[in-house]
This record gives structure tokens, C-alpha cells and sequence, in this order.
């Protein structure tokens, strides 16, 4: 009988944005980094749809969608910024961006060593072929 | 620290699945190596399955509570694998399940045309675009940054602080506003069904005999203060003050009266649930009726419904009164985008720092 209320949807807003707050500070691969900040925005979105619906006020709806449009403005300049820093450093990864941090800021360095990658199993080959057989006159007229 | 035992005394049972939380995300988070893995997803199942079972408590077994739980969970369980995965493409995959829930829970909150516009832009256009990208980058699949997490325990800690403070401001909001509500209204909707069970004519009389009983829990009085109903239904439902059909011992009369009462009442109630936890701003601002209900309104004397039914044509009328110079720089910007995004991602800077080009 009891109906849903505006904190259920509340709730589940501040989960996805604390969720991708994570990601954006744990990640260090750029492109999960946006995809975190793009969580952080449905949170938003969540928001102020839940807003517009229990308030009856379509505000909230134009809202999201102006969160939409900054969103995609977002996507495309971010993923032509992560293919520019692509193509300088070879690789996703922030930590190599790091000689942009503040001068009195320590280097973040990798201390646990990557265990070592498996060793790959060679592919079967074939035996090898022996000499072609010398085919008499019969058999060739045969085929 | 008086304080802070009092706080945790009080409010533990959402403390517990927030720290349930906090231990998931953080034993789950990408490292080399994945010791924590199994504690961790035990740990994420019991905080998602304690929080759920916070939110239950209130009764619950509408199509659109069960649709509201199924989504929010699947959205939430969504973002943690986008959290824990290694494989970028698996996280960009992640990501889409959990753009596709929450269009659900768009759909719930009556926004069909956002629920539309969030998959064809995220779900189409902007995820895919992400997955291109990353094969275009990481053709050699994983690398060792992906394997690492930068500071998991301090990044976990500070949102799993900011998730808890959020989670006490809403409950100490909303909760209070609730338990009000259902104060006021869930005494009287009770003595009605009441009456409707009733076998005979007798008992009938001894629920709603006004002698008997207070005026707090005397339906008329509180209808009176709710002032939810027009003048006609009140004169309809003044019986029980004048206590004629109960003279009349009329009791297929009464039955209806009282099944025709609780059926109003219980709407005001929903409706009063709606408001529940909001602050109003003050009723003299000249605000905007283009967007539908004014935000100073006061909310039990709606007797509309809070959303229009074409909700296109509804977020048109908004978008082009109240919200037009907001739509003309939203274009301005997606322009602004699209230039900047060619400037950079042209190959022209690196022949300047290169060989140059002819």
C-alpha cells in the first residue's frame, strides 16, 4: 500500500555518484576515469528526475537533458583528448601524465613488482611432409 | 565521543551496510594481487541485501516497487563491476548495463522521453565511441595500469564517508516527514477498512460511535485539518458527526460512506507522501506555470496529477518558455564541442613537433 517516496530514489542517486567517485579517483585508466565521471552524472540525472517527478515540475526533466547535452560534449572531447595523449605516450595510463603534478608532490611509483606473465604455450605444428611420391603413368591419366 | 557513540547508537543500521560497502569496493578494487576477491563480493551481496532490506521495511509489494528494486539493484551491482574490473572493454560494458537500468528507473519516474534520449546517446553512441577507442589504443589488451589502483583505501574511505553523511541527511529529512504522514493517516484509513470488515451493525457502531472515542482519531477532525476535501465530499461525510445513519442503524449505508472515504483518503495520503521532506519556497514569488506545478504550491491541496501525461509535449512547452536562452547555449556548446574536438583530435601537432609537413 505504502508507495515509493523520493528518498528511495535519492538513495539510489548518491550510490552511483559515490560509486563513480571511486572510480574517478582509483582508476588509472583514462578511458574508465570518464566512464566514471559519466556514472557520476546518471546520479545526477537520478536526481533531479526524481525531483521533477515528485515535485510535478518538468524543471528537473530539462535539466537532465542539458546533463545529457554536456555529457556528449564531454565524450567527444574527451576521447580526442585521450587519443592525443594516446599517441604521446603510447599507453592509457595517468601515472605517466604525473611530472604535471606540483612541485613539492611525491612521484607516485609502483611498488608490488606484476607477477610474471604466463609463459605462452608454442602452437602444434605439423609433421613435416616427406617427399612427394613419384606417381606412375596410370594413376596420373586416372585423375 | 559521547556524541559519536550516541550517533552510531542511533543510526547504525545504515552505518552497517555503508561499512559493508566500504569493505566491498575496496577489497574488490583492481590490484595486482586479488587475494580479497570472494570476502569482497560476500561483502558487496550482504550491504546490498541489508540496505534493500532498510529500504523494505516499509510494506511493500507494488509492480513498481518490485521494478524500482530490480533496477536500482542491477544499476548499483552494474557500477561495481565497472569499479572492479581489469578489462577496460568489460568496464565499458559494465557501464552500459548500468545506463540501461537506470533508464528503467527513468521510465518509473515518468520521463519516457529522457529514458529514449539516455539510450540512444549513452548507450549508442557514447559507449560505443568508447569502445572504439579502446581498441584503437589497447589493441595489446591489458596493460599493468589497469591491474593497479591508486590510493583504494583513501579514495574508498572518503566516499564511503561522503555516501554515509548523504544517507543520515536523508533519512533524518525524510524519515521524520514519513512517520508524521503515516501518523496522521494510518489510524483512520485502519478504523475504515475496519468498518467495511465489520460482520454486523453492531460492531460497525462501536468503531465509529464519536462518543466513544477522541477527536484525534475521529476521521471527520482530521479531514477537517488535512482540509483535503471539497465542500461537497465534506457534506457527504458528515454523517459520522451528525451521527444520522448511525441512527438510522442504515448499514449497507454506512459500509459504502466509509468504503467511498477511505478510498479519498488513502489517495490524500499518497499524495501527501509525495511532499513528504520538501521545503517550499515562500508563496508570494512569482514563479513560472510553463513547467508545470509551481515549486510554492502547497502539495495536499493537489488534486491533479503531479505529471502531465504527454510528457513531449510538456518538456517542449518548458524547454521553449522557460528554459530558451538555457536550449540556444546548449547548442552553442555542442558547437563549440565539435570544433574543439577536431582541433585536438587533428594529427597537425604532431608534424610541428615532428618532420614537418611538404
Amino acid at each position: 500500500m505504502t508507495p515509493l517516496t523520493l528518498e528511495n530514489y535519492l538513495v539510489v542517486g548518491a550510490i552511483l555518484f559515490v560509486l563513480g567517485m571511486i572510480g574517478f579517483l582509483t582508476r588509472r585508466n583514462l578511458i574508465i576515469m570518464f566512464l566514471s565521471a559519466e556514472l557520476m552524472l546518471q546520479g545526477v540525472a537520478l536526481n533531479l528526475l526524481a525531483f521533477s517527478r515528485f515535485r510535478g515540475n518538468m524543471g528537473g526533466q530539462v535539466l537532465t537533458l542539458f546533463v545529457i547535452t554536456v555529457a556528449a560534449c564531454e565524450a567527444a572531447l574527451a576521447l580526442a583528448m585521450i587519443l592525443m595523449l594516446y599517441r604521446r605516450r603510447k599507453s592509457l595510463d595517468v601515472s605517466l601524465w604525473q611530472d604535471l603534478r606540483e612541485p613539492n608532490q611525491d612521484a607516485i611509483v609502483d611498488e608490488e613488482p606484476m607477477p610474471p606473465a604466463p609463459v605462452e604455450t608454442p602452437l602444434p605444428h605439423l609433421t613435416p611432409a616427406g617427399p612427394e611420391p613419384v606417381r606412375r603413368q596410370e594413376e596420373i591419366s586416372h585423375v | 565521543m559521547t556524541k559519536i557513540g550516541q550517533f552510531i547508537q542511533e543510526d547504525w543500521p545504515l552505518l552497517l551496510p555503508v561499512v559493508l560497502g566500504f569493505l566491498a569496493v575496496y577489497w574488490l578494487l583492481p590490484r595486482v594481487r586479488r587475494d580479497w576477491m570472494v570476502p569482497g563480493a560476500l561483502a558487496g551481496a550482504a550491504a546490498l541485501g541489508f540496505g534493500g532490506w532498510l529500504l523494505i521495511h516499509r510494506e511493500f509489494a507494488t509492480v513498481e516497487g518490485v521494478l524500482f528494486y530490480a533496477f536500482s539493484g542491477i544499476a548499483i551491482v552494474g557500477a561495481g563491476l565497472m569499479l572492479a574490473q581489469h578489462n577496460p572493454v568489460r568496464a565499458a560494458l559494465s557501464f552500459a548495463l548500468v545506463v540501461l537500468s537506470t533508464c528503467g528507473l527513468f521510465l518509473l519516474l515518468a520521463a519516457p522521453f529522457l529514458m529514449a534520449a539516455t539510450i540512444i546517446i549513452y548507450a549508442g553512441a557514447i559507449i560505443i565511441t568508447f569502445l572504439f577507442v579502446i581498441m584503437l589504443a589497447q589493441q595489446i589488451g591489458m596493460t599493468s595500469a589497469d591491474r593497479r589502483s591508486r590510493e583504494p583505501f583513501l579514495a574508498s574511505l572518503a566516499g564511503f564517508v561522503l555516501l554515509a553523511s548523504l544517507l543520515v541527511v536523508l533519512h533524518r529529512n525524510y524519515d521524520n516527514d514519513i512517520h508524521k504522514i503515516d501518523e496522521r493517516y494510518l489510524p483512520v484509513l485502519e478504523k475504515l477498512k475496519k468498518v467495511e470488515m465489520a460482520k454486523d451493525f453492531e460492531e460497525m457502531n462501536a468503531i465509529l460511535d464519536p462518543n466513544q472515542h477522541k477527536d484525534d482519531v475521529n476521521p471527520l477532525v482530521i479531514v477537517e485539518d488535512v482540509r483535503v476535501l471539497s465542500p461537497a465530499e465534506y457534506d457527504e461525510f458528515k454523517f459520522m458527526n451528525l451521527d444520522s445513519d448511525l441512527a438510522e442503524r442504515d448499514e449497507e449505508k454506512v459500509r459504502s460512506l466509509c468504503k467511498k472515504f477511505a478510498g479519498i483518503l488513502e489517495d490524500r495520503y499518497r499524495k501527501a507522501l509525495h511532499g513528504a521532506g520538501s521545503l517550499q519556497p515562500g508563496a508570494k514569488l512569482p514563479l513560472s506555470s510553463f513547467s508545470g506545478v509551481k515549486a510554492n504550491e502547497s502539495f495536499p491541496s493537489q488534486t491533479k496529477e503531479l505529471m502531465p501525461a504527454q510528457n513531449v509535449a510538456a518538456l517542449g512547452k518548458s524547454l521553449f518558455t522557460d528554459y530558451l536562452v538555457a536550449v540556444e547555449i546548449g547548442g552553442l556548446l555542442l558547437l563549440v564541442a565539435t570544433i574543439g574536438a577536431i582541433v585536438i583530435a587533428s594529427r597537425r601537432g604532431d608534424h610541428q613537433s615532428g618532420e614537418v609537413l611538404r
